[in-house]
Formats: C-alpha cells, sequence, structure tokens
C-alpha cells in the first residue's frame, strides 16, 4: 500500500539535494522531553550556539534560533504518541538560512487539530488570529496553543508541513520552518 | 512572594513597585506558570501608581510564558486596574519581537527599552 502523503505551504522549498553549509542531525524520544522538559531548552540552546559559533551569528540571531527551535521542539514533544516513535530534528544552515525540520508520530486526533490548524494559519490573518486568541483564551483554562501564530506573526520563518499516514492512528508529521537570519 | 530555580528568578519588588523576571522561563504549560501569576497578580494589588514588570534579563520566555503575560495583561485591562510599565531590552531578540505585542492588548501600557541603540529600529510607546 502506498502511503498517503500531504503536503502544504512551503515544503521542499530548499531541495534536499541541496548541499547544507552545516549539517545537524538530533534524536529524541517525546516520553523523555516530556519527563525532563529542562532538555528541550538545552537542545534549542544548543543548536543556536552550534550554528553561531561557525557562522558567527549574532546574540539576536541566536536568541531567535533558540526560541524557534524551543517552540518546534515543545509542540513536537507535547503533541507525539509519547510511547510511539521518536522526535527527529534535522537542521540545515544554507548562508542565509537555516532550515529546521521536526518529524514526529501522532494520532488521529493530533494529526486532525494540527492539520486544521495550519489550513486556518495559510488562509486567515494571522495578526488578527494571534490576538482572537489570546482574548478568547482569558475565559479558559486551556493550553496556550499560540507557538506557530507566534512563530507566523513575528519570526522571518516560512513553513511547510507533511503528513504521512502510516497504519490506524499512527502518522508521521514533518514541520520544515526556513528561518532567515539576515532578517530580524 | 519569590520563585527561584537554577533556571530563573521572578519577585515583587516592593519598594520599586516592581515584578522583576529574570533567565531563562520555559516551563512546560500555561498551569506551570501559575506561580509566576500570583507574583504578577500580588505585584498589581500592591503597586498604588503604577506597575512595572522589569524584563531586561529575562533570555527567553517560551509561548506559553508569553501567554501567561498576556493573559495577565488582559485581566488587568478588563479590571481598568493600575496603569503598567514594561521594561524590555533591544538586545534580546524574542522581546524586541514579542513585548511590542503587549502594548496591542492594552494600549495605556508603557514600553520602555532603556539599552536601545541609534541603530535599533524599535518602535516604542
Amino acid at each position: 500500500m502506498v502511503a498517503e502523503i500531504i503536503q502544504y505551504s512551503d515544503f521542499k522549498m530548499i531541495p534536499d539535494i541541496l548541499p547544507p553549509e552545516s549539517h545537524l542531525f538530533l534524536r529524541l524520544q517525546p516520553i523523555d522531553m516530556m519527563s525532563q522538559w529542562k532538555r528541550i531548552g538545552m537542545v534549542s540552546d544548543f543548536t543556536a550556539e552550534f550554528f553561531g559559533q561557525h557562522q558567527n551569528l549574532g546574540n539576536l540571531t541566536k536568541n531567535s534560533v533558540s526560541t524557534v527551535v524551543n517552540e518546534l521542539v515543545e509542540n513536537a514533544a507535547k503533541f507525539a504518541k509519547p510511547r510511539n516513535g521518536l522526535i527527529d530534528l534535522d537542521f540545515k544552515f544554507y548562508s542565509s538560512i537555516i532550515k529546521i525540520e521536526v518529524r514526529n508520530i501522532v494520532s488521529d486526533r493530533m494529526r486532525s487539530n494540527f492539520e486544521l490548524n495550519i489550513k486556518r494559519y495559510l488562509t486567515g490573518d494571522i495578526e488578527k488570529m494571534y490576538y482572537d486568541h489570546l482574548e478568547n483564551l482569558v475565559s479558559k483554562s486551556d493550553t496556550s496553543g499560540i507557538g506557530y501564530l507566534l512563530m507566523y506573526k513575528d519570526y522571518p520563518i516560512r513553513f511547510g508541513f507533511q503528513f504521512k499516514r502510516l497504519e490506524s492512528d499512527k502518522h508521521e508529521v514533518t514541520v520544515e520552518a526556513y528561518l532567515n537570519i539576515i532578517e530580524h | 512572594m519569590e520563585v527561584k530555580t537554577e533556571e530563573y528568578a521572578a519577585y515583587f519588588d516592593d519598594k520599586q513597585q516592581s515584578v522583576i523576571m529574570t533567565g531563562s522561563m520555559r516551563l512546560q504549560n500555561l498551569a506551570s506558570y501559575e506561580e509566576i501569576k500570583n507574583i504578577l497578580k500580588e505585584g498589581l494589588e500592591k503597586s498604588s501608581t503604577q506597575l512595572t514588570i522589569d524584563l531586561r534579563n529575562l533570555n527567553f520566555l517560551n509561548s506559553s510564558g508569553i501567554t501567561t503575560l498576556s493573559l495577565f495583561i488582559i485581566e488587568a485591562r478588563n479590571k481598568k486596574s493600575t496603569p503598567m510599565k514594561v521594561i524590555g531590552s533591544a538586545k534580546i531578540a524574542w522581546q524586541i519581537k514579542s513585548v511590542l505585542n503587549f502594548k496591542k492588548l492594552w494600549n495605556d501600557i508603557t514600553l520602555e527599552f532603556p539599552d536601545k541603540g541609534p541603530d535599533d529600529d524599535l518602535p516604542v510607546g
């Protein structure tokens, strides 16, 4: 059976065949990240330092890289199937862009929620959605749910998304974030 | 009230009528920020003229933390509470981007970036 694959937005904006200047690959376990939460911040800071050291990035850029990686990995850990699959992080540096690829395994429900949100982000007014979301949260004690809206709104990023159905209640989700490190 | 860990700290300075937040705050969810929110609430209650939120040494705040601060500001706005001032750093990327959003939640908030240089393109109100 051929796996069903759906892609959104700028997926593979930079094709895999283009060799990066720097490449870093990390593999994490969702359950480990959830129980040792501080490690997500450590991974984010390490990534920023890793690319910052080589490319001599300034502190402002390193702070942005760490912030974005942290948001992506927090989301990947929170919404992954905790005992099923891994979180793969694939970072590639291309002179003015860091491509951050995050892959995890999610359930039917998580895929459906995430896909719905992506469709909203791609067609709606991000600025309005951001503030409406916060105003609507006041009366709830819900999860924050602002991470992607914040990145879309405030950071020079282009996103690509891919959903691949593996088997019943098991989907591989790949998020590509192309962070422009020249623009602040 | 004070919170202090290896990664971050938050406390209310009675004399300066300021809530000071420092370090790297990347807590797991909104519930984990409850203690921080209580410090902010305490600050607002005890500040007679203006509450200052000093973020200058807060290197990181994740989206749950930004949501916590945003909800605190919206709640204060809705209650027509004491005015607020937020002091940030022009040298920390997340602050340049996200602190400005607070003013859009409540126009009466004053923003200050005391370390803003001539090359920092930062609208401050």
